[in-house]
């Protein structure tokens, strides 16, 4: 029996390959059948490649109705050049060649591939599971939410040196073609080392290194991203995190829960009136208590002026010390249970309240009062649903407190207004960030387009 | 209408409320100001239609661009840099005005340099914004000061101490023959669309106002400048307010809220309308430093591959406004807005005009010329 030579294209990509452990070369021969299959043990599927490969291969007649059969696979993909032919096996395709002809089987081993719930965004009503960290699994969960056949999916292979997999994702009736030619020139530019989640990848998409409030969303939630593509927005999901990011965005999109949408008209209005106090509350109480105590008692009436100056009598330093300490302890409170494991974080959160609640007060370091704004603050920044923004506005907090430290009621008042300014220049693929959503956004995008 | 027109013209009439108009016109209140009123409401409304409508033949234009194409240099700009001057002029009233109330009522052992310093920072960023952010950037604090106002004025118009014997009398005087100053500073109160020089060059698909668009314009700026005019008489009384310097502090402060927090209206009050000034300030300064930049731009002053140009002229226009706010008097600046109002106004109105109506013409002409051609 003649013994049929490896093909050439194995030897030179197992070369290139080596030294690996995990790299399988192996030649399947039966009666004069040959075939050669090249792949890498740990990420490809045993089994299905057992089903689906070998065993038909010794069923078979001849060499060619094999070759035929592999061919109809459905993950049967073209041959790329070699470059991405290497990228490709090292995540778990296989080569298979028989005589001249060679094939590329797409079994990977997905073991991320399970549903996620949702733990940054959890609501009460509404689906509980999020995506997946597989891009498969979370293209599944789309297209399951969304069945229209106008919903297109791009992936491309970002330029890093994990070479993960990035989907797009858009509605093609709905999308302004000019915003997701932005989108993908972003993409087409990406210039980075190494892209691991969805927040990364915002962060080169955004491309401007000194921002202060997040210009794209990240959610975990499957209704969300449902509800922005039926929006005209663009999903962008990557391989191997359990989030997408959805742009553009504006700032009215991070004060809104999906819940809004589940409940009757009144509690959807009290909730939103909840939220924006409670913006406006984590914003400004602290920057408030500077100057009311430091600058303007008088603006309080008369009776509260007196509680107030009345609380911080035995306190020894100025109003903004004592709010940034509060402050700062408060931060590193939240940040120490948000790190800490579950078992512990209980634990440090009772601690920390309780010596920044009680002893601090005994011990005149700072007024009863400021404990029960700087719980007040505290309460209400986790009002805000999602999590970036809620970021945002705890470092924002504190130029304003700078601000107003500095030059007092006024000071509180046109630092505010310059926040409303940061806010109002800031684009998401630009889209105003502070549009606000009315109805004829018609006649509007028209005033927009230059 | 686009709704951001009608908000560089509603901003433009509420930052002024506060500031120097109220004062002039009660000062004029035996010598014709009612008839005034009655007079510059229609003339105010029959010039913003006629800029507007002016202005929808150039969609995407602002007044440098149209100057450029349609006149010889030698005319733009002496034109551009007189206009730019009067809204740097402008802004500059309003910020001395603010200035001169926060040193008043809020912190008085500040110094004028700390008071104008907290401005700087954040109307030099408001300034360099883009033009459209600027409009959106009006529409955010529009909502959020307008509840703010209603709820003043729906306090005021229902209190108690509000006697409608002196709105009276007041009204009485209308037989008596209109005076200029207080015509023309209810002008300039109701000229926010001159704004559209600059901010033109965002609307391009300005329309014609409609009637309905145009009735509610008048509505609204009637109610406002009524009130602007009768309330403080109405609290303060006819003949009492001869040496009040500012009528609507004054006014605002005779309110109360029995169960507020905050008892004294006055502080919601110049909070509020602090928020619209500085909004104020930063449209009109923007307009003017837009208009400047077009007549003067440095070639050569370059830092790496920025252009100082801008820069610079922020820097002049913060030196000229701390030298005098902090040299004048609030007399002095009450003698130099009316003679603002007085000759430079109508100059402003007719130079603009005059220059769109020719630029017409001459795009009407041009037109012809190629069709024929």
């Amino acid at each position: 029996m003649p013994e049929t030579k490896v093909p050439p294209l194995f030897n030179e990509l197992s070369t290139q390959l080596e030294p690996t452990e995990d790299l399988i070369q192996t030649p399947l021969h039966i009666k004069g059948q040959h075939a050669f299959l090249l792949y890498v043990k740990s990420v490809v599927e045993g089994d299905k490649l057992q089903q689906t490969v070998i065993r038909p291969f010794f069923e078979m007649a001849s060499e060619e109705s094999f070759a035929s059969y592999i061919q109809s696979l459905p993950n049967q993909t073209k041959i790329p050049d070699k470059k991405e032919l290497l990228i490709n096996i090292s995540s778990g395709f296989v080569l298979i060649a028989i005589r001249e002809n060679h094939f590329l089987l797409d079994i990977s081993l997905v073991s991320n591939n399970e549903v996620q719930d949702t733990m940054v965004e959890p609501t009460v009503h509404g689906p509980q599971k999020g995506i997946s960290e597989d891009i498969d699994t979370t293209l599944n969960l789309i297209r399951q939410r969304y069945r229209k056949p106008s919903l297109k999916i791009e992936t491309i292979m970002a330029d890093d040196n994990t070479n993960r997999t990035i989907a797009l994702l858009y509605d093609d009736e709905r999308i302004d073609p000019d915003m997701l030619k932005q989108v993908k020139d972003r993409l087409d530019e990406l210039d980075a080392p190494l892209i691991q989640a969805a927040g990364d990848l915002q962060h080169f998409i955004n491309k401007r290194k000194f921002t202060l409030f997040p210009s794209t969303l990240i959610t975990e939630r499957p209704d969300r991203i449902v509800y922005n593509l039926n929006n005209g927005k663009v999903v962008i999901a990557i391989d191997g995190s359990p989030d997408v990011i959805i742009a553009p965005v504006i700032f009215f999109d991070f004060m809104s829960s999906m819940e809004d949408n589940y409940h009757v008209f009144s509690v959807t209005a009290f909730t939103i009136f909840l939220r924006y106090t409670g913006l406006f509350i984590c914003l400004l109480l602290p920057s408030l208590y500077v100057a009311m105590t430091s600058y303007n008692p008088d603006i309080l009436r008369l009776e509260l002026a007196l509680t107030v100056a009345g609380g911080r009598i035995g306190v020894p330093y100025p109003s903004f010390i004592e709010v940034f300490g509060m402050l700062f302890f408060m931060e590193l409170l939240t940040e120490a249970s948000m790190r800490l494991p579950k078992a512990v974080s209980g634990t440090a959160t009772t601690v920390g309240g309780l010596i920044l609640g009680t002893a601090a007060t005994e011990a005149a370091l700072t007024s009863t009062i400021m404990v029960i704004i700087i719980s007040a603050v505290a309460i209400s920044t986790f009002v805000i649903p999602i999590n970036e923004m809620s970021f945002a506005i705890r470092v924002i907090r504190l130029f304003l407190i700078v601000y107003t430290a500095l030059f007092g009621m006024v000071g509180l008042l046109v630092g505010f207004i310059g926040l409303v300014m940061l806010l109002a220049n800031k684009e998401s693929l630009g889209v105003p960030y502070l549009r606000i959503p009315w109805v004829n956004k018609n006649e509007e995008l028209r005033m927009d387009k230059r | 209408m686009s709704r951001f027109l009608f908000y560089l013209i509603l901003i433009n009439m509420l930052a002024n409320m506060v500031a120097l108009t109220p004062r002039i016109l009660i000062l004029g209140r035996d010598s014709g100001t009612v008839l005034s009123l009655i007079l510059a409401l229609p003339v105010g409304m029959a010039i913003t239609y006629i800029i507007i409508s002016l202005f929808t033949h150039f969609p995407g234009q602002g007044l440098p661009e149209i100057l450029r194409e349609h006149t010889p240099k030698w005319i733009a700009t002496p034109i551009l840099l007189f206009f730019s001057l009067c809204w740097y002029f402008a802004g500059l009233t309003i910020l001395i005005i603010y200035t001169f109330i926060i040193i008043r009522l809020i912190t008085p052992d500040m110094s004028i340099y700390t008071i104008v310093l907290t401005f700087i920072i954040v109307i030099t960023y408001g300034i360099v914004m883009t033009t459209r952010n600027i409009l959106y950037l009006s529409e955010v604090i529009l909502i959020m000061t307008v509840p703010f106002i209603a709820f003043i004025l729906i306090k005021g118009y229902f209190s108690p101490e509000l006697n409608w014997d002196y709105v009276r009398i007041a009204a009485m005087h209308i037989n008596q023959f209109p005076s200029y100053r207080s015509f023309s500073t209810l002008l300039y109160f109701v000229m926010g669309a001159a704004n559209l020089v600059i901010f033109n060059r965002y609307f391009t698909n300005l329309k014609k106002p409609t009637r309905k668009s145009m009735v509610l314009l008048t509505l609204i700026s009637t109610f406002i400048v009524l009130t602007t005019y009768f309330l403080p008489i109405g609290f303060g009384g006819f003949e009492a307010l001869d040496n009040v310097l500012y009528p609507w502090i004054l006014t605002s402060d005779s309110m109360r809220m029995k169960y507020g927090i905050i008892e004294r209206v006055v502080f919601v009050f110049i909070g509020t309308f602090l928020a619209l000034a500085v909004l104020s300030m930063t449209i009109i300064w923007h307009v003017s430093l837009q208009l400047l930049s077009s007549v003067i731009h440095f070639k050569h002053l370059k830092w790496r591959k920025y252009n100082l140009t801008t820069p610079l002229l922020i820097v002049c226009f913060w030196a000229i406004a701390l030298y005098i706010t902090k040299k004048i008097t609030i007399h002095g600046l009450y003698k130099s807005v009316r003679v603002f109002d007085d000759f430079f106004l109508p100059i402003i109105v007719f130079v603009l005009i005059g220059c769109l109506l020719l630029a017409k013409k001459g795009a009407a002409s041009k037109c012809r010329k190629l069709k024929k051609g």
